[in-house]
């Protein structure tokens, strides 16, 4: 069924932003086959017609009205940040090479 | 008369409210008491003294000047998962990643603690962002189970539960998303309960998977349980999977389930959540609990849930998808420990670094199945089928609940077992949550009541009993019969 080889494992680790040696994508390519392959128990339930539910509360779209409310001081959210000037959070270059 | 360190939570605040003691003498027990055990145990990884000591003085200030207690355990200190945020200690969710990180703001469930006039000891230990079954992947070293130190107190939550049976706080708060409170409730001898989901709000509760987590109660007996779970249930404005339905009196219904016997209560026994073959301590204790239930006059009734084999599956398709997601914003760029900042490396590549050198191996394996299961290509045959499983799920409870009051099964398939044995094979780990894991999929409510000792070794096995969404009362109101029908139970010997 789903079938999750080895480059799988390495171009999804690269699209969950882990640098992961090759000894571990080894590692976790093997776990996670297996695991992967226990789900296919799954293609024995007849879903037709059944509805997903993706949360257990009939709720959908709870929000509140657009109005300004208190929030957290700009010194509280910048109190861990690994980098700061300014007043800002300081980062690695975003963008181009 | 019982010690401080071993009285009930309930006991403890009779006392303090009478002056007979004071919170802050209390409070400097169990602080004591963590010192002088928590080298062998490691259920605490943060120990909070002066800050309780301070809480506990205001309360007992507040009692001198005849000020009414804000709620009835005031006073009573209390234990806390290092996964709820906490302005005036570490919040690291078990991670390096979060390492020494300090939330600039309290989780609800931190303000009710405050509110309510409970010292907060401590941050518990667990496994890392509540993800295992035995609190091994904790990046700061496992909890021992105070019953036998060579075995695991079972997780995510094992620093809370240890730390009730060590007799290290008298009260605690855990998180449940496939069985994280219940699980090592079991494995220690201790009482924990998975409340509706809904019903605890998760604002401040570092999110694992949202549509699975629930704060929830943990202490030695039904009625500490009851009387913790009314202070940390309520609507939440600031969580918006937050129910705005009544909670039901739990301490009432623990009451009642003291005063009255459960004649008249259809019980039933889930055929999918057999007891385990070959037979173990396990099993003995789940059919000595039925005779128990029994003889209360309760009528015990087979029932089918089908689809409850596929629930496991489900919910490992289901839980790591949404943790890839939730688990993104730990990118370095605003907390946490950023690595290999060294102006060589892109932003994406600081991310994926200090991503790889900050999560532990389970995580990264969540996250990587996932961001698989949510694929394109995979969606529907993956995370879509186990959407439609857990529909499927649902109405097997619904049904099985138009015959019955309550489900129950054992908690667990078997005792604590020891560090080591399950930590290197996932797979082997994620089979050890199958009685819990139906309740979070279906968001309905479940509580472990301790079921006795193994006769062949020694050590606690738990009795799960299983509610519908919002009757709460029914799992307390039961689980009290239960307890006081089965007799007291003592702490491990050296605790």
């Amino acid at each position: 069924m789903a079938d999750l080889t080895r480059d799988k494992v390495a171009h999804i680790a690269h699209l969950s932003r882990l640098q992961l040696s090759e000894e571990e994508i080894d590692l976790y390519s093997r776990q996670l086959q297996d695991i992967v392959h226990y789900m296919d128990i799954i293609q024995e339930v007849n879903t037709e017609g059944v509805a997903a539910v993706h949360n257990p509360s009939a709720m959908i779209n709870n929000l509140r009205a657009d109005t300004v409310q208190p929030a957290l001081s700009q010194e509280s959210v910048l109190s861990m940040a690994p980098a700061q000037e300014d007043g800002r959070f300081s980062v690695p270059q975003m963008l181009g090479e | 008369m019982v010690d401080i360190a071993h009285s009930t939570a309930v006991e403890l605040a009779q006392r303090i409210q009478k002056q007979e003691i004071s919170s802050r003498e209390v409070t400097q027990v169990f602080l004591d008491r963590i010192t002088h055990t928590d080298g062998d145990i490691h259920a605490f990884l943060h120990v909070n003294a002066e800050q309780a000591l301070q809480a506990a003085d205001r309360v007992d200030q507040a009692l001198v000047n005849k000020e009414k207690p804000t709620s009835p355990l005031y006073g009573v200190p209390i234990a806390l998962k290092d996964i709820f945020t906490t302005v005036d200690a570490p919040t690291t969710c078990g991670s390096q990643f979060l390492e020494g990180w300090i939330s600039p703001y309290d989780a609800t469930v931190t303000s009710k603690l405050r509110s309510a006039g409970l010292p907060i000891l401590g941050k518990t230990n667990l496994d890392e962002f509540a993800m295992g079954s035995s609190t091994e992947n904790s990046a700061f070293g496992p909890t021992f189970n105070p019953w036998d130190t060579t075995r695991t107190a079972g997780g995510s939550g094992g620093g809370s539960a240890a730390a009730l049976a060590a007799a290290q706080a008298p009260i605690a708060v855990g998180t449940d998303t496939g069985g994280s409170i219940r699980q090592p409730a079991a494995l220690t001898g201790t009482v924990g309960t998975k409340p509706t989901y809904g019903t605890v709000s998760r604002y401040g509760l570092v999110a694992c998977a949202s549509s699975l987590d629930q704060g929830g109660p943990c202490g030695k007996t039904v009625l500490d349980t009851a009387y913790l779970h009314q202070i940390l249930a309520g609507y939440d404005e600031n969580d918006s999977t937050s129910s705005n339905r009544a909670i039901p009196d739990v301490v009432q219904a623990t009451l009642q389930g003291t005063q009255e016997d459960l004649r008249g209560l259809k019980i039933g026994v889930v055929k999918q959540l057999k007891v385990p073959e070959p037979a173990n301590d396990v099993t003995t204790s789940f059919n000595e609990s039925v005779k128990i239930l029994e003889q209360l006059g309760a009528e015990i009734v087979e029932v089918s849930c089908p689809n409850f084999e596929y629930a496991i599956a489900a919910y490992y398709l289901i839980l790591p998808t949404e943790v890839s997601s939730n688990l993104a914003r730990f990118d370095a760029m605003r907390y946490g420990r950023r690595v290999g900042d060294d102006s060589t490396h892109s932003a994406d590549q600081v991310m994926a670094i200090s991503r790889a050198a900050g999560f532990g191996a389970e995580t990264k394996r969540r996250i990587m199945l996932g961001t698989f299961a949510l694929s394109a290509e995979e969606y529907t045959g993956l995370y879509g089928k186990a959407a439609q499983i857990r529909n499927l799920i649902r109405q097997d409870f619904a049904h099985a609940f138009q015959q019955t009051d309550v489900l129950i099964s054992p908690t667990t398939p078997t005792t604590a077992f020891p560090i080591g044995e399950k930590v290197n094979d996932p797979l082997t780990m994620y089979l050890f949550d199958l009685y819990t894991i139906p309740t979070n999929l279906a968001g309905n409510c479940a509580i472990n009541v301790p079921s006795g000792i193994g006769a062949t070794q020694g050590l606690p096995v738990g009795l799960q009993i299983m509610a519908p969404d919002f009757c709460d009362d029914r799992l307390y109101r039961v689980g009290a019969a239960f307890e006081q029908a089965r007799g007291a139970l003592s702490f491990p010997q050296n605790y």
